[in-house]
């Protein structure tokens, strides 16, 4: 069973811990036990400093500003590519949509064989199987939605039943959604087994937590949420399902990325983002590496620590890729539909 | 199976590359020439090389001014003021100044460039800050032109006339904006000198000018060096002086303008505290103290160049503020993503590493961000100091550069302590989640601006400028417009001034003074001149009263307490040192019932300070006499240094609970004084002299309090206003008291003046040290003694006795002073005590009029009121972008 994953950075980043780690030496001290019981999380996810709304979205607007140009420019646009979880979420998902996805995943631009491949594809459990097939052997990652995407809205037994079809298929990703219900309810403990137990069920899967952003509300309920997920053993901390608008706006990206450098300052660890829904651009996606770099830091420049989930950003890139490299704008018919 | 992988993405390494605006956008010229009367001119000084800090290359030569090209400068300015600029309509203004405000804004990417250039500052900053923010000064003030009416200032609030305006070289084009908009706007012609290396942005500016055709002479530019600024600033042709620089320049202005009379806008420096509690949002604090001190290279008078940090947190908010900093990128202005641009001087170089090492040498721990540092330019790395005490001069001093001092605290008192314990009062930054703490904190600290969860914020809609050192005056919103308009509501009426009705002849001193041009001059000869007619039993002459009374006329200005009480009500006391002889009352039957057929006992009068009755440290006394034979009623405690040391002690010891207190409450104070004053009204009558005057004068007073009493909780309403900033921030500003005011009571109308004088100021908030009339004391000293037993709290009025010339001296020059009122001071006095209230920049506050028997306009109260203007982001209630990014 292929267990397909992106391409390690050259230097080791340690593994992330598992759900487990909050009983683990590795987490110093003072996070070791504030998952023990709903009333200590709560106290810990109430501790976190809050977001002043105005002042990330000033922030981000700032780092907004920054000028990518020429080979800068160039450099991002390969990288964005490489950190795409190349998505298709349809109910009208096909055998066959999906093999031309994974196609277009390993040869983004078959006129630019240098182009990189993406990071992942990312697609619904049973779809899994077909990716497997075409993907074996590329690096491209298979990445699939489970636990009921996009609402969750089942019992446990049924998500994890989900969770296991996909990675009993060979998905090396698991895209996860919390149960927003029980976060805003304030039902932390709830939340934090919900994903311990999942993240059992990837084995050796790595787990994305979709915080779905957009139904948080509030900067201060990312922050909340983004702990709870990194408490709880997720690899990553996804923004959206990218079926409920606002998805990944670049404050809420900010807010994300200020946990996982948090997470590292006090942990010594490195876990992920992924930005996923509403990126569409070149822009919007150098503005996200932009504030990569400068939040979380250089070393998050890495389709390990970062991820765009998107669906037409690709197509995008590749056409500013050409505008670099050719010198002139490109249109949407010189790339591939999919 | 290979995988296909071509290039590897840049990873970890990537970093942006040069993205330089370029220079041609700023269509530099080889020579600049000023701009006055219409014409770019040739100054007769020596030409200059403005000179690009980022690379010590000069960028243009300007020609500069000599005095007498300031003498051109406000004539021409004269003249447009006369012929043309006063005479268009309001509408007309405010077209001319829309017109300049798009100017500015069609030519806003060439204007970034020369501000980048000349200045230093990152091209992102003036491009996305400095000129548009140009521009919205105009636009907003444009607005403003023909709706004066509106600003609470009266019907027609009159311009000043022609106004001389000296800025400072960290903002060239947005001061220049923030002087030369609300000038025009009210009416006022300028003549405007940038600073010395950075005239460049504002001779494009006289371009944009020109294009707009307005009339010649309404803006005039000079350029040169501090000596043409001093030039400006006192030249006699100018009715107002506004100035934006250093403290110390500041300083020197207030005290050679002491006695003209001119309305003087100061900003200054400062020594701003952000202050970060343990509940703030830790990573936008952080973002606040990065843009609080690094915003234009920390060349910003409100820098909040101090971080007062709670000590639970000092830890984890310099771990993320040094991270944070490292990612500041210094260099080449002109570079888009350059966030530190260059030392705008040698000298501001030189100023910032003398500074900074007087930082080593007493302590502090320094640390350096990492960035690169280019060869050449004047640059000065991101700096922190750690281990700041309060007594260093990196904690006191104006550093005006990218240099943080940290500072800790445990406890909001000790916060509020340390923020406010320094002579300036600009600005100060609180970052809390916590809103009752912020509102808390932004009542307490003394600044002009406070920024609640943001910092450097600023908008034409909301009021800019100091507390204490920092200057006076305001930029911005309504009360901004105050320094531009004759606001001075006090000064009488076109009408005939109210008179005594009882004597015949009352109005005819009045009739025959036709040379008193100064309204308010005209009036009080009429009064003074009406009163020696009548008291006709006065050892005076009416001669020597009508001469008093004309050297007055003919001075146009305000006589002194000598002179006042010649010509006035007839003197009631001996001063025995002069040896003078004792003058007689009129006698009243009051006093002759309670006086003839026994010998009086003497009674001595004692100073009034703290709630409590002292004698006068010196000892000494003197005698003030009244009743209807003149005989000595009374000896008066005469004050000295120490008790205007003990009064001022006294008054900062009240100001904190009376300007704390409820304005329902300092209303209720002051309406049980009018009450008691009302119980005692016939032995103020006869105090005064038992006249039907003497009746009015006792019921005006009365009348004032009540009057004052019912403005307490009015104050915020009519002077504060909700500001209608660009961008997602509740702005508001609110008049808080000034302080400890020092007045001089005057000497005319005993008790009316002296309630007049005292109860502006202490309606809001001020507690006040008012010296009585020398000569006629018993009023003000009884008047203590219904003080003391009303409702009033120790301190908030300390009254003294004694020579005014002897005590004044004593309290403008005391630092803990806030402001003067020298409404009492005869002319020589005034300017000496101006002169001295400079030495820590005192408001000072002179009433046009004493007139008293009018219903008082709001100056009085407006002279002892600081604007404060807060601020606070608005939001957190979706994700979808409320600010709009």
């Amino acid at each position: 069973m292929s267990t397909a994953t992106p391409p390690r950075p050259a230097a080791p980043v340690p593994f992330p811990d598992s759900g487990q780690a909050a009983a683990e030496p590795a987490l110093p001290a003072h996070l070791r036990d504030v998952a023990a019981d709903e009333t200590s999380l709560r106290r810990f996810l109430h501790s976190l400093p809050g977001v002043d709304p105005v002042g990330v979205e000033q922030r981000s607007a700032a780092l907004a500003t920054r000028s990518i140009k020429k080979a800068s420019k160039l450099a991002a646009i390969d990288l964005a590519i490489s950190m795409v979880d190349l998505t298709t979420l349809e109910g009208s998902d096909t055998p066959g949509k999906i093999r031309t996805l994974a196609a277009k995943a390993r040869r983004p631009d078959p006129d630019s064989p240098d182009t990189p491949h993406v990071a992942a594809v990312c697609i619904y459990p049973d779809m899994v199987p077909v990716a497997v097939s075409t993907l074996a052997g590329s690096g491209v990652g298979i990445a699939s939605v489970a636990t009921a995407f996009p609402t969750g809205r089942t019992s446990l037994a049924v998500r994890l039943a989900d969770t296991a079809v996909a990675v009993d298929a060979g998905a090396g990703e698991i895209d996860m959604v919390i149960d927003r219900g029980a976060f805003l309810a304030g039902r932390y403990g709830k939340v934090f087994e919900d994903i311990v137990t999942v993240k059992q069920a990837c084995g050796g899967a790595r787990l994305k937590v979709i915080l779905e952003t957009g139904e948080l509300a509030t900067y201060d309920n990312v922050r909340r949420a983004s702990w709870l997920a990194l408490l709880a053993g997720g690899d990553f901390i996804k923004t959206s399902t990218g079926k409920i608008s606002p998805a990944a706006t670049l404050p809420v990206t900010a807010v994300m990325l200020q946990a996982v450098r948090d997470w590292h300052d006090q942990t010594g660890k490195r876990r992920g983002v992924k930005a996923a829904g509403g990126i569409r651009t070149t822009k919007d996606a150098i503005r996200h590496l932009v504030a990569v770099r400068e939040i979380a830091g250089p070393q998050w420049l890495d389709p390990f620590l970062f991820r765009f989930g998107a669906s037409s950003l690709l197509n995008d890139l590749l056409m500013q890729r050409r505008t670099q490299l050719q010198g002139h704008y490109s249109g949407p018919d010189y790339v591939t539909v999919d | 199976m290979t995988s296909p992988r071509r290039t590897a993405p840049a990873g970890p390494d990537w970093d942006y590359a040069p993205a330089p605006e370029s220079a041609a956008t700023g269509r530099l010229r080889d020579r600049y020439q000023m701009y006055v009367g219409g014409h770019f001119v040739d100054g007769r000084g020596d030409d200059v090389k403005s000179v690009n800090p980022a690379t010590e290359e000069a960028l243009a030569t300007v020609s500069t001014a000599t005095a007498a090209d300031v003498d051109t400068a406000v004539a021409a300015a004269r003249a447009a003021y006369e012929g043309v600029w006063s005479r268009i309509s309001a509408a007309e203004r405010g077209k001319y100044l829309y017109r300049i405000a798009r100017g500015i804004a069609e030519r806003s990417r060439e204007l970034a460039v020369v501000e980048t250039l000349d200045n230093g500052k990152p091209i992102k900053e003036s491009r996305d800050v400095d000129i548009p923010t140009a521009a919205a000064h105009f636009f907003y003030h444009a607005g403003w032109a023909d709706k004066l009416e509106h600003a609470g200032y009266g019907a027609a609030p009159a311009p000043l006339g022609v106004a001389g305006q000296v800025i400072a070289w960290n903002f060239p084009l947005l001061i220049a904006a923030w002087k030369i908009a609300p000038a025009l706007a009210a009416g006022n012609t300028v003549v405007i000198k940038p600073g010395e290396t950075t005239p460049l942005s504002i001779l494009v500016l006289a371009e944009i000018i020109a294009d707009a055709d307005l009339p010649a002479g309404v803006v005039n530019i000079i350029t040169g060096a501090g000596d043409i600024g001093a030039a400006l600033v006192n030249h006699p042709g100018i009715d107002k002086v506004a100035f934006t620089g250093s403290t110390d320049v500041g300083r020197q202005i207030q005290a050679s303008l002491a006695g003209t009379g001119r309305k003087i806008t100061l900003e200054l420096g400062g020594k701003a505290a952000n202050i970060v509690f343990d509940d703030a949002p830790i990573d936008q604090a952080v973002e606040g103290i990065v843009n609080g001190i690094f915003f234009n290279q920390g060349h910003v008078c409100c820098a909040g160049s101090r971080l007062l940090v709670q000590e639970s947190v000092a830890d984890e908010v310099n771990e993320k503020l040094r991270a944070r900093i490292a990612t500041l990128r210094m260099g080449d202005p002109m570079d888009k993503n350059t966030d530190i641009g260059a030392i705008n001087s040698a000298t501001q170089l030189a100023t910032i590493r003398a500074l900074t090492d007087t930082g080593d040498a007493e302590g502090a721990v320094r640390w350096t961000s990492p960035c690169q540092v280019p060869d050449r330019g004047f640059f000065f790395p991101p700096t922190v100091f750690t281990g700041v005490s309060q007594s260093m001069r990196i904690a006191r001093d104006e550093i005006f550069g990218p240099v943080l001092s940290v500072l800790t605290f445990r406890t909001p008192d000790e916060a509020i302590a340390k923020a406010n314990n320094t002579p300036y009062g600009l600005s100060a930054g609180v970052w809390t989640e916590k809103g009752s703490r912020i509102l808390g904190m932004a009542s307490a600290l003394r600044a002009g601006v406070v920024w609640a969860n943001t910092f450097n914020r600023f908008d034409p809609a909301a009021a800019f400028g100091g507390y204490k050192e920092s200057g006076f005056g305001r930029e911005g919103g309504r009360s901004g417009l105050s320094a531009y308009l004759n606001t001075d509501d006090d000064a009488p009426s076109a009408g005939p001034p109210q008179t005594t009705p009882t004597s015949p002849a009352a109005t005819q001193p009045a009739a025959t003074q036709p040379a008193a041009t100064h309204p308010a001059a005209a009036h009080l000869v009429a009064v003074d001149g009406t009163s020696a007619l009548a008291a006709g039993a006065d050892a005076l002459s009416d001669a020597q009263a009508l001469s008093d009374a004309q050297a007055l006329s003919d001075a146009q200005t305000f006589t002194d307490a000598t002179a006042f009480i010649d010509a006035g009500h007839t003197a009631e006391f001996l001063p025995a040192e002069t040896g003078q002889p004792v003058r007689a009352l009129p006698q009243t039957p009051a006093q002759s019932a309670a006086e003839h057929g026994r010998l009086a006992v003497t009674k001595t009068y004692k100073l009034y300070i703290g709630g409590a009755f002292p004698r006068s440290e010196s000892g000494r006394t003197y005698q003030a006499s009244g009743g209807p034979d003149g005989s000595i009623l009374a000896n008066v405690a005469k004050g000295s240094r120490k008790d205007a040391r003990d009064a001022v002690g006294a008054a900062r010891k009240a100001f904190k609970g009376w300007s704390a207190a409820t304005a329902y409450n300092r209303g209720q104070v002051i309406y049980r004084i009018a009450e008691m004053l009302e119980g005692r009204r016939a032995q103020f009558v006869d105090l005064l002299g038992g006249r039907a005057d003497d009746a009015r004068a006792v019921d005006a007073s009365i009348d004032r309090l009540v009057h004052y009493a019912g403005w307490t909780d009015k104050l915020a309403s009519v002077f504060g206003s909700a500001n209608p900033v660009s961008g997602p921030f509740f702005s508001f500003s609110t008049p808080e008291p000034t302080g400890v005011v020092a007045a001089i009571a005057p000497q005319r109308d005993p008790l009316l003046g002296l309630v007049s004088a005292l109860a502006p100021i202490i309606t809001s908030g001020n507690t006040v040290v008012v010296i009585a009339a020398q000569h006629r004391p018993l009023a003000a000293v009884t008047l203590a003694e219904v003080l003391a037993t009303s409702d009033l709290p120790a301190g908030v009025v300390n009254i003294l006795t004694g020579d005014p010339a002897e005590i004044a001296p004593h309290l403008a020059l005391h630092a803990d002073v806030n402001a003067l009122d020298l409404t009492g001071a005869g002319a020589d006095l005034r300017t000496d005590l101006e002169r001295a209230a400079a030495g820590t920049l005192k408001r000072v506050h002179t009433s046009v009029s004493q007139d008293f028997t009018r219903t008082p306009g709001t100056a009085r109260m407006r002279a002892f009121l600081e604007i404060k203007s807060v601020w606070h982001p608005t939001g957190d209630v979706s994700l979808a972008g409320g600010a709009g990014y």
